[in-house]
């Protein structure tokens, strides 16, 4: 008998126990939510699928490294002070069953139907409104909306009408260069994708890289784009090249890092208050987007002064109407 | 094609969804967000589904690196992490050594979580680490000290 080999053995099984008991647990709780997480994975795998063709479509192959949307209010419980001001702004309305008819805000879930929560709407009527979809309780739209905020809804002060969904422009996804390098031009996303899961995966000198390849000219060659500081160009490069033997373009501009940008993005919701929505970092142009309910001057002043100008980009849900 | 490998994703993502989720709650310690590592790991795992020799493992891999990410950006904003309520269906032991393994750091969890729970081998939970079997070994037997300390067994 091995007194050390018991003890490891009665060790061993009280930590089976301890994790079997707590993934128990968790599947008491889980079971306690009203689908039941076979119903949910059934109806989560769809919204994968239609998520992913929505993304690959819109954004190809978006970078690892760029962080979208890190910092988001989440269900934008949105309160501020009632205003008197008629806003305009053009969006996408939705109501289901959780919820009544609310401006989305933020992330919209491209499910069928899709998923979003916003800012409620005051006197929305759907009867006679242009270009409305239904699935099952789900009913959404693209409108251009003027209305007013009563604090904490925005009360409508015109009919809607009917707007198209916004577009994306492909232009700004073609690789960074007009002449990608390969040493092994067969290595693809998927090569990317697993690589970046590797934890000695490093460029530590790159200034930001994302991905290209399921549109513009580049189509169906995947391109690692890499940003380099001025004269460091070469070095990145080697530093890529230790991981990657794929298509590449290694360019040189001095810009605000990654982790700069991501330091901005944190800070955002304070510095802009209340009308903060999300922010998300652009580390291709070097600053930080930040979706804000109104871009009033005081807010562009603020941001200004705490980050510098042009840094960060006020992308305001709503204008003043005219 | 496409609707054959959308059916196979699909089938693959019901059989695997709930001990995905069940894992990454142990990797990170609250459900809900076991769930959005789950989910966020299987639309990884979507685009290269179809030319995967072993997507569990690596749902796995890609699972395991989202774990380590989210807990080390909920430690630099200070959320409260591993905050479970403790419900009385578990016993004190229980709890008292599930507390040692959430409190251990990031990879000897995983070590510890993969071995005992997944029951997976050294190899395979190098490959889903994506560190050599040596270092596994070298985690679980630092992870096994630490815990004895932790409960004052000998």
């Amino acid at each position: 008998m091995n007194p050390v080999s018991d003890i490891d053995d009665a060790l061993e099984d009280r930590i089976r126990v301890a994790l079997r008991d707590r993934a128990v647990t968790y599947e008491a709780s889980a079971s306690g939510k009203a689908a039941g997480s076979g119903a949910r994975a059934e109806r989560d795998w769809r919204l994968i699928i239609v998520g992913t063709a929505v993304v690959a479509a819109v954004v190809g192959l978006v970078a690892v490294l760029m962080s979208v949307s890190e910092v988001d209010k989440g269900r934008h419980s949105v309160q501020s002070e009632p205003d008197a001001t008629s806003y305009v702004t053009r969006g996408q309305v939705l109501e289901n069953e959780s919820h009544g008819p609310e401006l989305c805000l933020g992330i919209t879930q491209e499910s069928d139907p899709p998923q979003c929560h916003g800012l409620p709407v005051a006197n929305w009527d759907w009867n006679g409104l242009p270009g409305i979809s239904r699935v099952a309780s789900t009913t959404w739209g693209f409108f251009e909306i003027h209305g007013t905020f009563n604090g904490r809804a925005l009360v409508l002060t015109e009919t809607p009408a009917a707007a198209s969904p916004p577009t994306t422009d492909s232009v700004a996804f073609d690789p960074l260069c007009a002449n990608p390098i390969a040493l092994n031009p067969t290595l693809n996303a998927a090569d990317w994708e697993q690589l970046t899961q590797t934890p000695s995966f490093s460029v530590p000198s790159a200034t930001a890289i994302w991905t290209t390849g399921a549109q513009g000219p580049s189509r169906n060659r995947f391109v690692v784009n890499v940003l380099a500081p001025n004269g460091s160009g070469d070095a990145v490069t080697g530093e890529l090249r230790a991981f990657w033997q794929g298509y590449a373009c290694v360019v040189e501009r001095d810009q605000p890092s990654l982790q700069e940008l991501q330091d901005v993005q944190e800070k955002l919701p304070n510095v802009v208050g209340d009308k903060f929505l999300t922010a998300s970092v652009d580390a291709r142009l070097g600053l930080v987007d930040a979706d804000v309910l109104i871009a009033d001057a005081a807010t562009q002043a603020r941001v200004d002064d705490a980050f510098g100008r042009g840094l960060v980009r006020l992308r305001p849900v709503f204008v003043p109407s005219s | 094609m496409q609707g054959t490998s959308t059916d196979e994703f699909a089938r693959f993502y019901s059989e695997q969804f709930d001990r995905m989720v069940r894992l990454a709650y142990l990797l990170v310690g609250t459900s809900s967000d076991a769930e959005e590592l789950t989910q966020e790991a299987l639309s990884r795992v979507q685009p290269n589904f179809e030319r995967l020799d072993a997507p569990v493992a690596y749902a796995r891999t890609v699972l395991f690196n989202l774990a380590k990410r989210h807990r080390s950006r909920a430690a630099r904003r200070r959320l409260a992490e591993a905050a479970v309520a403790r419900p009385d269906v578990v016993d004190d032991t229980s709890c008292e050594m599930w507390d040692a393994i959430a409190a251990l750091p990031h990879r000897q969890r995983a070590v510890v979580v993969l071995r005992y729970y997944e029951d997976l081998s050294e190899a395979q939970i190098a490959a889903a680490m994506g560190c050599r079997p040596g270092t596994v070994k070298s985690l679980a037997a630092r992870s096994l000290a630490r815990l004895r300390r932790q409960i004052g067994e000998p």
